[in-house]
């Protein structure tokens, strides 16, 4: 597990790496943080006290539980079973990534999901309707997600209102637009036929083939495994990464010592929504077409893998990799319910249990972490 | 669209009446009826009878509703000449527009209102008020047996889903599966499980259900936990979705010879049809829904016929393989299908 993303509030003393780069302007950590850095402090406590800690532990929890459960189908020993809930949770971690960014940066963006189901119909209107070729297409789209990014940000910054209720409303509108213009267009609720626009044989290649194609992993495994570690990268590594903490942590103290706290945050929002339109783009082409409810509710998913991962609902606190094993924690569970042959009208009950256990482990790692200190 | 809350009077519109004839053999009760309109003109003495009927539903302008409004449209159309005519209104799911198109209706003294029920507590007032002043009801869609203690009930024409879902299990049977998944693809949808059920009954293999929540809000995730099923199920050969796009994107995640069936129509089921990918598509056949009220209504006013005492009317399950896929396809291209 490489370092990548401690928060700054609890500053992990030993690795390099945890340090803010010495870039940031002077006064970036909390009031107190240079007296804790002097303090001697075990291993094992630095680790615990990593945000990603406890989704690490519980992640391998819920992998041992079905090990056990599922051992019939070797759900410990079979590629194909660790592709099937792979490819579940890089379809939940990607937009996680961005999610979680966003949850430290201190705001909630409700309209991520939709948005998949926005930009994968927007993909179908363009090639299939107004038959242009795909990747123009999907530049078009990419504005697109980007744009509405964009305007979250911009009127959560301006009208200071919670983004709670801002990307709700954006919800909304985007849902009704889904099924509105497409029925308008089409005259169904779904758009069909997009491989037959030019270019689409790589584009598939792209974001829908395998690359393990004998056990059938999934490319989006990939491009959520390299958007993970930028995102990471980003976050623990570059003066953006501490704008971020810093906003979610205490906005006013942020934007006292310089921080630009409406642009961080405009571009965290348009950040979710520009990964939101890739994998509605991903979606549309690993399908072949777009149904208008595509994405619904999904914006829950992404938030519950940020805050297993160990994203706080208040911000300024939380981890990339914690998402990453958020989501892993979902995927397995989802799979391994299949996998077990348990009653599948359960899953609901079971996902909520992993949910919570997974919540409290950390809560309460943390907490010991920081008596340990 | 503009049109779904605005009452708009029908003009004529002209395609093949076809779409009826290829279901022959398919319809149970209402195809006795189909007969009514060449029939009727055995009753020339009464053309000069008007019949005016009301079409109030809950439903949109989509691919569904479409046809729906086909059928209605068609049949105005074929009767046009023996005094029939036809105010429509769909009302997009909100309830109080349809509410207020059963008022309009009930003021403008019509002989004949067919309403969808989605929600019956909501239709109480305006349907009884209706019955009260001796205009004939016909439920068509959803709405069984909701309104039939009204006086003026006439019938219900629509769908059942146990009806529907044992046509699945009898598909089949036919072709020799053992072991069928149907996946389940909303929670807390009495439909969907009532259609499980059906399959159930008429299914000689072992029938288990897999319950995937939002299953058509994520496609891909459902692919992984379809072929997760088949993992640890390995001896399932049959799979039944209750959805055309959970059906397509089953597709990819079952392995090679897996029976295949869904409920409903859209193209990418048809082609997968053709292609013989998937084996057969149960449909409800919502055009009858739409032109059997009409000639009923016609029926009712000019000749005091009445369908099966009160018996629903079922549509469904009219079914699509291979075998007529292509003609299917073809009218669905018309928009009757």
């Amino acid at each position: 597990m490489t370092d990548t993303a401690s928060s700054p509030k609890p500053p992990a003393p030993s690795p390099p790496l945890s340090s803010p780069p010495g870039s940031s302007p002077p006064g970036f950590s909390p009031p107190g943080a240079a007296d804790e850095r002097l303090a001697q402090v075990g291993v094992l406590t630095t680790i615990l006290k990593r945000p990603d800690t406890g989704a690490f532990i519980g992640a391998v929890a819920v992998f041992l539980l079905f090990a056990w459960t599922a051992r019939g189908v070797n759900w410990a020993g079979d590629p194909g079973i660790w592709s099937t809930w792979l490819n579940t949770a890089a379809y939940d971690g990607i937009v996680a990534v961005p999610v979680a960014l966003l949850m430290i940066g201190g705001e909630f963006d409700l309209s991520s999901g939709v948005m998949i189901g926005s930009s994968g119909l927007l993909l179908g209107i363009l090639t299939t309707k107004a038959d242009w070729n795909i990747w123009p297409s999907i530049v078009v789209v990419l504005l697109f997600g980007l744009a509405i990014g964009f305007v979250n940000g911009f009127t959560v910054v301006k009208t200071r209102l919670p983004s709670f209720i801002v990307t709700l409303g954006t919800f909304f509108m985007l849902r009704g637009l889904n099924a509105g213009l497409t029925i308008k267009i089409t005259g169904g609720v779904s758009i069909n036929d997009i491989d037959k626009a030019p270019g689409f044989d790589f584009a598939h290649k792209l974001f829908a083939s395998t690359v393990w194609n004998k056990y059938g992993l999934a490319v989006p495994v990939v491009w959520w495994l390299g958007f993970t570690l930028v995102a990471a990268w980003v976050l623990s590594r570059t003066r953006f990464g501490n704008w971020i903490f810093s906003v979610g942590g205490d906005p006013v103290a942020a934007r006292n010592v310089g921080v630009p706290v409406a642009r961080t945050k405009i571009l965290l929002f348009m950040a979710t929504s520009l990964v939101a339109s890739t994998w509605g783009i991903m979606t549309a082409v690993a399908l072949r077409g777009m149904q208008s409810n595509e994405g619904v509710g999904r914006e829950f998913e992404f938030i519950i893998a940020a805050v297993v991962g160990g994203c706080l609902l208040t911000g300024g606190y939380g981890s990339v990799l914690g998402a990453a094993f958020g989501a892993m924690i979902l995927g397995m569970a989802q799979i391994g319910i299949i996998s077990s042959g348990w009653d599948s009208n359960w899953v609901y009950f079971f996902e909520g249990v992993v949910l919570i256990s997974a919540v409290m482990l950390n809560t309460a790692i943390r907490r010991r972490a920081e008596r340990a200190r | 669209m503009s049109e779904q809350d605005a009452i708009d009077t029908l003009d004529e519109q002209r395609f093949s009446r076809r779409g009826l004839v290829v279901k022959g053999g398919l319809l149970t009760a209402g195809a006795a009826i189909l007969g009514g309109p060449a029939a009727a003109s055995a009753l020339g003495a009464t053309a000069a009878t008007k019949t005016r009927i009301a079409v109030v539903t809950h439903g949109d302008t989509g691919s569904f509703w479409s046809v729906f409004k086909k059928g209605v449209d068609q049949a105005v159309s074929d009767l046009k000449a023996r005094g029939v005519s036809a105010t429509q209104v769909y009302a997009n799911n909100d309830v109080s527009k349809q509410v207020a198109g059963l008022n309009a209706a009930i003021a403008a003294k019509v002989n004949v209102i067919a309403t969808s029920v989605p929600d019956a507590s909501a239709l109480q007032d305006p349907l009884t008020k209706a019955a009260s002043k001796g205009i004939e009801i016909i439920t068509v869609n959803s709405g069984l047996g909701a309104f039939d203690s009204l006086k003026t009930y006439m019938c219900h024409v629509g769908q059942t889903e146990d009806v529907a879902g044992e046509g699945a299990g009898k598909q089949f049977d036919a072709v020799g599966a053992k072991n069928l998944v149907v996946l389940i693809h909303e929670a807390s949808n009495s439909g969907l499980t009532q259609r499980a059920a059906g399959a159930k009954k008429t299914f000689k293999g072992t029938t288990k259900t897999l319950l995937i929540p939002n299953a058509t809000s994520d496609l891909p995730g459902t692919q992984q936990k379809i072929s997760a099923y088949f993992k640890a199920n390995p001896k399932t050969d049959a799979f039944l979705a209750l959805n055309p796009d959970v059906a397509t994107a089953a597709l990819t995640a079952v392995p090679k010879g897996t029976k295949v069936g869904t409920f409903d129509l859209s193209p990418g089921v048809i082609t997968a049809i053709e292609g013989g990918k998937i084996l057969f598509a149960i449909d409800q056949q919502q055009y009858l829904q739409g032109y059997l009220p009409v000639v009923f209504a016609y029926l009712f006013v000019t000749n005091l016929n009445t369908v099966g005492n009160g018996a629903p009317v079922l549509t469904g399950p009219g079914i699509v393989n291979k075998a007529n896929a292509a003609r299917v396809a073809a009218l669905a291209k018309q928009g009757t299908r």
